[in-house]
C-alpha cells in the first residue's frame, strides 16, 4: 500500500517513506501486543482450523455428496460413512457442514464488507463534510438504531423473502436468499461505526497535517481517503473483525425465525434450525453445527479483542 | 465476595420453587396442545379454528362419523327425499325442511329456535353482516322460511343435490343464538366487532362452554350444564397455546400437555420416543401433491402431456410416503375426495425407464451433454416451488434429485405461504403462474363428488389475466368437457348418475396430467401415558372435526 | 436545559417520521395479509374482495393507502364492498390524527392489543435486566480485582462462550437439562395449566427464559465492567485512596465503582428501552404473551397496523431515554455540561 501511494507523487517521497517506515514499526507493535494476547492467538488457530475444515475438507468430499440424499438411510447416527450422521434425508451432515461452512463465511465476510463499507463511508461524509449533510445523515442513522436490530433485520426480509432466483457462485447453484441475507444483515449492521468513524473524523479534521492538506489544496476525495482515513484503520479493523462474528450468529437468528437461508442451499444456521426438532433424539444433527457456530464466533471475538488491545488500547468497546 | 455462594443459593432457591410444583390434583382434565391460538373466536375464519369451535361449543344440525354415515344432532332427523323432509319444487328446484329437536337449550339456557336458524340463514345471505366464508349458498338459496317454533324451511332456486353436505345452513357457520347477535346486528349493521368473538359471554350449543381465555396461554372449557347429549367424562379441557413445535414435543415429554395433535410428520420420532406415549394417526384428506404449471407461462416443455407423465412416473411417491411422512400413510390419488374415485383410479407408477422414453418421444433430448435434456436450445430446467412445510422441503430436495436422474434440472424455491397462494393483485406467485412445479395441498369436499369451487381452480374461465385477475387456476388446466361435466355434476339429483358423470370428470383431471398427488396428510396424535382414550380413533376422517366427538372419549387413568 | 431539551424533541420529530414511512412501506411490499383466506377453499373470490374492500386493500399503495394511513379517510367516499361503487365515508383518521388503526388479524385497535402484552414484556424483560446487571456486577468486579488470574481467565472464557452461542440454542438446551432432563422447571408459559397461578408459579415460569436472557448479555456486560473497573483501579485517585490507607473494600465500593458506573449508565440508558420490544426469540419459544411475539406473529401475518405501532413505540422509547440518560450523565459528571 505505502509503496503503490508513494511512486504516485514524487514530492511526498520522502516524508511518506518516513511515515511508512513508522507505520511498519507500529505494526510491528501491534503484532507484538496481539501475540502477547493468549486469547487472540489461541483464537487464529481455531479460525485458521475452521477455515481449512471447510476449504480442505471439499477435497475429500465432494458437493453432490453434501446434496445427495438418501431416504432408506435418514437419521443415520454417526459411522465410519457418515462420521456425523446422517440428517432427515439421509444426507451426509459431515459434508453439508463443509459446505454450509463456506456459505456461512461467505454470508459473514460479504456482509461485513457492505456493513464497513457503508458505515465507514457515512461516517467519513459526515464527519467531514458537517453541516446539512452531517445532519441529514445522523438523523438516519439515529433512526436505524432506534429500531431493536432483530426487528430491523426481519422488516427487512419480508419483502425480499420471494426472491425467486437463483445465484452461481464459484460454479455453485445458490439460493438467492444467499444474497438476500447477506445485504440485510450488511443493511442493518453499519450504524455504530459510522458513529465511531465520524467521531474520529471530527477530531482528526483539526489536526495539522489535515489542515495542512487543505491549505495546500489538496481535493476533499484526496484529504478524506489520503490522510483521514489511514488514521481510522484502526476501529475498522476493530469493527470487521466483530461484525463477521455477529454476522454468523445473525445467520443462524434468521434461520431459526424462518427468515434464513432457504433449503437446499445449507448453513451452519439451517442446519442448526433444522435440528432442534429433534435435538435429543437425534443429537449428532446439532451438535456439529452448533459447535461450529461457536467455536468461529468465539475465535472471532478472541481475535477481535486481541486486535482492539493490540491496534488501539484505548478503545474499550464497539 | 464468593461466588459459589451465590449459585448454591440460586440452586437451593430452585428447588425449593419446583417442590411446590409436584403437587398436581388427581381430576379429568386434559390439557391439549395446540399450535396455533386463532386471533378470534369468529367461525371458520381459519381451519384450525374450525375444529375447535366445532369440536367443543358447537355442533351442526347434522354431522359424519368416521365411516362417513351421517347422523342427526341439532334436528330430530335427517332431511332427506325418502323421510318427505326433502323434496324436489315443479321448477326442479330443492326445498328441505330443518326440523329441530324438542327441548334444547343454548348454553345461556335460553331455547333454541327456528328463529335463530332463520337468524342464521339472513346472516349468511347477506355478506355485509359478518366476513365470513360463505362458500355457495347465497348463490343457490332462494328463500328461507319459518314455519313453526321448530320448523325452518329452505327453498333453493335449483336442483341442490349436496344440500346435506355443502350446501346446508350450518356448513359455513355455525348456528347463531339470534337473542345473543340480534341487537348487536341491530346496533351495528354488522357482527364483526361483537365481543363474543373475543370469547366473552360466548354462547353456543355444544358439549363444552367458554369459561376463560387467556390470550396468548390458554383456552379453559368446562362442561356445558345445557347440553343433552352425551355428557363428556372429561370434566375440564384445556387447550394449552404452543407455537414453537419443539417446545410442544418438550412440553409433552415434561408431562405439560396429555395430547398434542396435528403435529408435523417430522415430528412423529420425537414423540414416540417419549416413554409410554402413545402415537397414531388417523388418515386425511388434504392431498400434498405436485402441481405443474401446464398453460399459464410454465417452462415450454411442460405444455407436452409426454413430459407431465414423465415428471410422474420419475419420482418413486410410495418409497417417499413411507421414508418421510411416515408407515402406513396413504397416497393421495386425485384432488378429488377418495370416497368417491373409482375403485381402480389409476396411478403413475414410478418407472425411470418410461420416463425416460417419454422424454425422448417429446424429443427433449441431452443434445449438449451436460446431464440436462434441451430442446431447440432451450434447457429442461424448471423452476419448483412449495411452502416452508418441513415435510415439503423435504420431498422437494428428494424429488430433485429424482428428476435430475431422468435428466430433468430443477431450481428449488421453497417460499413463505403468504406469498405463494397470494391473489393475482398481489403478484402471487401461483395466480401470476410464476412457477413450473409446486408442491402444495389444496382441499376438495370430502363428503361430495362436488366441489362448488372447482371451477375456480380449474375450469377454463379460472385462469387469472390482468382483464379478470379472479380465479386461481395458476396452473391453466383448461378442459371444455371438465366444465361441462362440472355443471352437471351441480345439480344432478340422481346419486348414481351424479357419480357416473363425477367419475367422467375424475378421469378427464387425471389425464390433464398436471396434479400428482404425494400423500394424504395424515393427522397425528399423541396421547400421554395413562391416557387411553378409545373413540378418538375412530374419527378425524374429515379434517375439520377432530373434536366432534369429545364427548365419547373414556379417560382411564 | 429548557431550550436544550426542546431542541432535542424537535429533533426526534423527523427522525420518528423517517422510522414510520419507513417501517409502513416495508410492510405494506410484504405480502398479501389475507393470504391464508385466499388458500382456504371456504372463501370465494367474493369473500376475498370484500375483506380486501373492508381493509381498504382494494386501494392503490400510493398514495390512496398511504395518504389513509397518514391523515385518515373519514373525510373521503370509500368503496367498502369491492364492487367499485363508493358506499360512504371511512372511518379512519389516520395516526397524524393519534389513529394508529386495528389489526387486520384481531380487528382490535393497535394500542388494546400492545397493552395486554406489553406489561407481560417489561415483567420479563426488566428481570432478566436486574439479573444480568446484578451478575454482571458480580462477575466485573470479582474478576477486575484479579486481573489476568485463572478465575478472571475462566469467568472471560466462560463469558465470551455464552456470547458466541445462539439464545435458541442456549434456550433449548437450557429447557433439555432442566425442564425435561430434570423436571425441576416448566418447559413453557407463563402460569401452570391448571390451578392458581401464583407469584411462586409465575417465578418459576420465569426463570428458563430469564437464564436465557441473561447468560448472553451477562458476558458483555461483566467484560464491560471489569475493564472499566480495571481502569479507575489504576488511576490516580484510587491509588491516592489507597495511599491514604483505606480498606480494599471501602475504595472498591466508594471509589472505583462509582467512577466505573458512569460509562455503565450510557450502556443502560441504551439498551432499557429495548427491553420494550422484547425478546422475539425468548418470547417464542417459552411461549411468553409479549411484546416481541406479537411483532413476529403479525410480521408473519403482514398485520401493517400493529407493527408501526410497535416500531414507533420502541422508537420512541429509544429517543425518551437517550434524552434521560443525558441528563443523569450531565448530573452525575458535572464535566459534561450540556450546552
Amino acid at each position: 500500500m505505502a509503496n503503490l501511494s508513494a511512486t504516485q507523487s514524487d514530492s511526498r517521497v520522502v516524508p511518506l517513506q518516513e511515515k511508512s517506515r513508522k507505520a511498519e514499526s507500529l505494526l510491528r507493535l501491534a503484532l507484538r501486543r496481539f501475540l502477547r494476547h493468549r486469547a487472540a492467538v489461541i483464537g487464529s488457530i481455531m479460525l485458521l482450523a475452521i477455515v481449512l475444515y471447510v476449504t480442505v475438507g471439499t477435497l475429500f468430499v465432494s458437493e453432490a455428496v453434501a446434496n445427495r440424499t438418501n431416504i432408506m438411510g435418514k437419521y443415520a447416527p454417526p459411522s465410519v460413512a457418515n462420521p456425523f450422521g446422517t440428517d432427515e434425508v439421509g444426507r451426509d451432515v459431515l459434508a453439508r457442514t463443509i459446505y454450509g461452512g463456506q456459505i456461512s463465511l461467505m454470508i459473514a465476510t460479504a456482509a461485513m464488507l457492505i456493513s464497513i463499507s457503508l458505515g465507514t463511508l457515512v461516517g467519513l461524509i459526515a464527519g467531514y463534510f458537517g453541516g446539512l449533510i452531517d445532519a441529514v445523515l445522523m438523523r438516519i442513522v439515529e433512526a436505524l438504531l432506534a429500531i431493536p436490530a432483530l426487528v430491523l433485520l426481519l422488516l427487512l426480509s419480508r419483502p425480499l423473502a420471494g426472491n425467486t432466483t437463483e445465484v452461481i457462485f464459484l460454479g455453485r447453484q445458490l439460493s438467492a436468499t444467499v444474497l438476500v441475507i447477506v445485504v440485510i444483515i450488511g443493511l442493518t449492521s453499519w450504524m455504530r461505526l459510522a458513529r465511531i468513524i465520524r467521531a474520529q473524523v471530527l477530531s482528526l479534521k483539526e489536526q495539522e497535517f489535515v489542515q495542512a492538506a487543505r491549505l495546500l489544496g489538496a481535493s476533499d476525495a484526496r484529504v478524506i481517503f489520503g490522510h483521514i482515513l489511514p488514521n481510522c484503520v484502526a476501529p475498522i479493523v476493530v469493527a470487521a473483525t466483530l461484525e463477521v462474528g455477529a454476522a454468523i450468529i445473525t445467520e443462524a437468528y434468521l434461520s431459526f425465525l424462518g427468515f434464513g437461508v432457504m433449503p437446499p442451499t445449507a448453513t451452519w444456521g439451517n442446519i442448526l434450525t433444522r435440528s432442534r426438532d429433534v435435538l435429543n433424539q437425534y443429537p449428532w444433527m446439532w451438535i456439529a453445527p452448533g459447535v461450529l457456530i461457536v467455536m468461529t464466533t468465539l475465535a472471532i471475538n478472541f481475535i477481535g479483542d486481541g486486535l482492539r488491545d493490540a491496534l488501539d488500547p484505548r478503545m474499550k468497546n464497539i | 465476595m464468593n461466588l459459589a455462594r451465590i449459585v448454591g443459593v440460586i440452586l437451593a432457591l430452585m428447588l425449593t420453587l419446583s417442590a411446590f410444583g409436584i403437587a398436581s390434583a388427581q381430576d379429568t382434565t386434559i390439557i391439549i396442545g395446540w399450535e396455533q391460538e386463532p386471533p378470534l373466536l369468529r367461525p371458520r375464519s381459519s381451519l384450525t379454528f374450525a375444529s375447535l369451535m366445532g369440536g367443543f361449543f358447537h355442533r351442526d344440525l347434522w354431522d359424519w362419523n368416521g365411516q362417513l354415515e351421517i347422523f342427526p344432532v341439532m334436528v330430530e332427523s335427517v332431511p332427506t327425499f325418502e323421510n318427505g323432509l326433502a323434496r324436489t319444487l315443479a321448477n326442479g328446484a330443492t326445498q328441505v325442511d330443518i326440523v329441530l329437536k324438542e327441548g334444547i337449550l343454548w348454553s345461556d339456557g335460553a331455547p333454541i329456535t327456528s328463529a335463530d336458524l332463520e337468524f342464521t340463514h339472513m346472516i349468511m345471505m347477506n355478506p355485509a353482516t359478518l366476513t365470513a366464508g360463505r362458500g355457495s349458498y347465497p348463490d343457490i338459496v332462494e328463500s328461507g322460511e319459518v314455519i313453526d317454533e321448530r320448523t325452518f324451511r329452505l327453498t333453493y332456486n335449483a336442483p341442490a343435490p349436496d344440500y346435506l353436505v355443502a350446501d346446508y345452513l350450518s356448513a359455513n357457520i355455525p348456528i347463531l343464538p339470534a337473542h345473543v347477535f340480534g341487537p348487536i346486528l341491530e346496533a351495528s349493521g354488522n357482527l364483526d366487532d361483537a365481543p363474543q368473538w373475543r370469547g366473552i359471554d360466548y354462547v353456543g350449543y355444544g358439549p363444552y362452554v367458554l369459561t376463560e381465555w387467556a390470550v396468548g396461554q390458554q383456552v379453559v372449557m368446562d362442561k356445558n350444564p345445557n347440553w343433552d347429549g352425551q355428557e363428556p367424562a372429561i370434566d375440564r379441557v384445556i387447550l394449552r397455546f404452543i407455537t414453537d413445535t419443539a417446545q410442544m414435543t418438550n412440553a409433552f415429554a415434561n408431562g405439560e400437555i396429555d395430547l398434542a395433535f396435528n403435529f408435523q410428520d417430522s415430528l412423529v420420532p420425537q414423540y414416540s420416543a417419549v416413554p409410554g406415549a402413545e402415537v397414531f394417526q388417523t388418515p386425511g384428506v388434504y392431498g400434498d401433491a405436485v402441481w405443474i404449471n401446464m398453460g399459464n407461462g410454465g417452462h415450454p416443455a411442460l405444455t407436452d402431456v409426454r413430459v407431465r407423465e414423465a415428471i410422474a412416473h420419475a419420482m418413486d411417491r410410495e418409497t417417499m410416503a413411507q421414508q418421510l411422512v411416515g408407515p402406513g400413510v396413504q397416497m393421495a390419488l386425485s384432488w378429488f375426495s377418495s370416497a368417491f374415485l373409482p375403485e381402480d383410479h389409476p396411478f403413475r407408477e414410478y418407472n425411470p425407464e418410461r420416463a425416460a422414453q417419454l422424454l425422448d418421444e417429446a424429443g427433449w433430448i441431452d443434445t449438449n451433454g451436460n446431464g440436462i435434456r434441451d430442446k431447440d436450445g432451450v434447457e429442461m430446467i424448471l423452476r419448483f416451488f412449495t411452502t416452508t412445510r418441513q415435510v415439503r422441503m423435504d420431498y422437494q430436495v428428494v424429488i430433485q434429485e429424482q428428476l435430475r436422474a431422468v435428466g430433468i434440472g430443477t431450481q428449488l424455491f421453497p417460499v413463505p405461504a403468504t406469498i405463494l397462494f397470494a391473489d393475482y393483485l398481489e403478484r402471487g406467485i401461483l395466480d401470476t403462474g410464476d412457477f413450473d412445479l409446486a408442491i402444495f395441498a389444496l382441499s376438495s369436499n370430502p363428503l361430495s363428488p362436488y366441489s362448488g369451487d372447482t371451477l375456480e381452480w380449474f375450469g377454463c374461465d379460472g385462469i387469472p389475466t390482468p382483464e379478470d385477475p379472479a380465479g386461481s387456476n395458476g396452473w391453466g388446466f383448461c378442459n371444455p368437457r371438465f366444465d361441462e361435466l362440472n355443471g352437471m355434476v351441480a345439480v344432478e339429483v340422481d346419486p348414481v348418475r351424479r357419480l357416473e358423470l363425477a367419475r367422467e370428470q375424475f378421469q378427464l383431471f387425471y389425464e390433464g396430467a398436471f396434479w400428482h398427488g404425494l400423500y394424504l396428510r395424515p393427522t397425528w396424535y399423541a396421547l400421554a401415558p395413562g391416557w387411553e382414550l378409545e373413540p378418538v380413533k375412530g374419527v378425524g376422517t374429515l379434517a375439520a372435526n377432530w373434536f366432534n366427538n369429545i364427548e365419547f372419549w373414556a379417560p382411564s387413568m | 436545559m429548557g431550550p436544550y431539551l426542546l431542541r432535542r424533541l424537535l429533533q426526534a420529530i423527523p427522525l420518528l417520521a423517517i422510522i414510520a414511512v419507513l417501517v409502513f412501506f416495508l410492510i405494506q411490499a410484504s405480502g398479501d395479509p389475507l393470504a391464508e383466506e385466499a388458500a382456504n377453499p371456504r372463501f370465494t373470490q367474493a369473500d376475498i374482495a370484500l375483506m380486501r374492500a373492508r381493509l381498504g386493500l382494494n386501494e392503490p399503495l400510493f398514495p390512496h393507502r398511504f395518504i389513509t394511513w397518514l391523515i385518515g379517510d373519514d373525510w373521503r367516499l370509500r368503496d367498502y364492498t369491492g364492487d367499485g361503487v363508493l358506499d360512504g365515508y371511512g372511518s379512519q383518521r389516520g395516526i397524524l390524527r393519534g389513529d394508529f388503526g386495528e389489526s387486520y388479524r384481531f380487528k382490535q385497535p393497535v394500542g388494546d392489543l400492545v397493552a395486554l402484552r406489553l406489561p407481560n414484556t417489561i415483567l420479563l424483560g426488566s428481570s432478566a435486566y436486574i439479573v444480568t446487571i446484578v451478575f454482571s456486577l458480580i462477575v466485573g468486579i470479582y474478576a477486575s480485582l484479579r486481573p489476568y488470574t485463572l478465575a478472571d481467565n475462566a469467568l472471560t472464557g466462560f463469558s465470551f462462550f455464552t456470547f458466541s452461542m445462539p439464545i435458541f440454542l442456549i434456550a433449548l438446551l437450557l429447557v433439555q437439562i432442566f425442564a425435561v432432563g430434570l423436571g425441576w422447571l416448566p418447559v413453557q408459559g407463563m402460569c401452570p395449566a391448571r390451578g392458581e397461578c401464583t407469584t411462586v408459579e409465575r417465578a418459576r415460569h420465569m426463570i428458563l427464559p430469564i437464564m436465557s436472557l441473561s447468560l448472553i448479555s451477562i458476558a458483555s456486560y461483566s467484560r464491560y465492567i471489569r475493564t472499566a473497573m480495571l481502569e479507575t483501579i489504576n488511576s490516580d485517585y484510587v491509588r491516592t485512596a489507597r495511599a491514604k490507607g483505606l480498606g480494599e473494600r471501602r475504595v472498591v465500593s466508594l471509589h472505583a465503582l462509582k467512577n466505573a458506573s458512569l460509562p455503565l449508565v450510557t450502556l443502560i440508558g441504551l439498551d432499557v428501552p429495548l427491553i420494550l420490544s422484547g425478546a422475539v426469540v425468548t418470547e417464542t419459544i417459552f411461549g411468553w404473551n409479549g411484546m416481541g411475539k406479537l411483532f413476529i406473529d403479525s410480521l408473519t401475518f403482514n398485520d401493517s397496523p400493529v407493527i408501526v405501532f410497535f416500531v414507533l413505540l420502541v422508537a420512541t422509547a429509544v429517543v425518551v431515554f437517550q434524552l434521560i440518560t443525558d441528563i443523569i450523565y450531565g448530573w452525575l459528571d458535572p464535566r459534561v455540561r450540556i450546552q
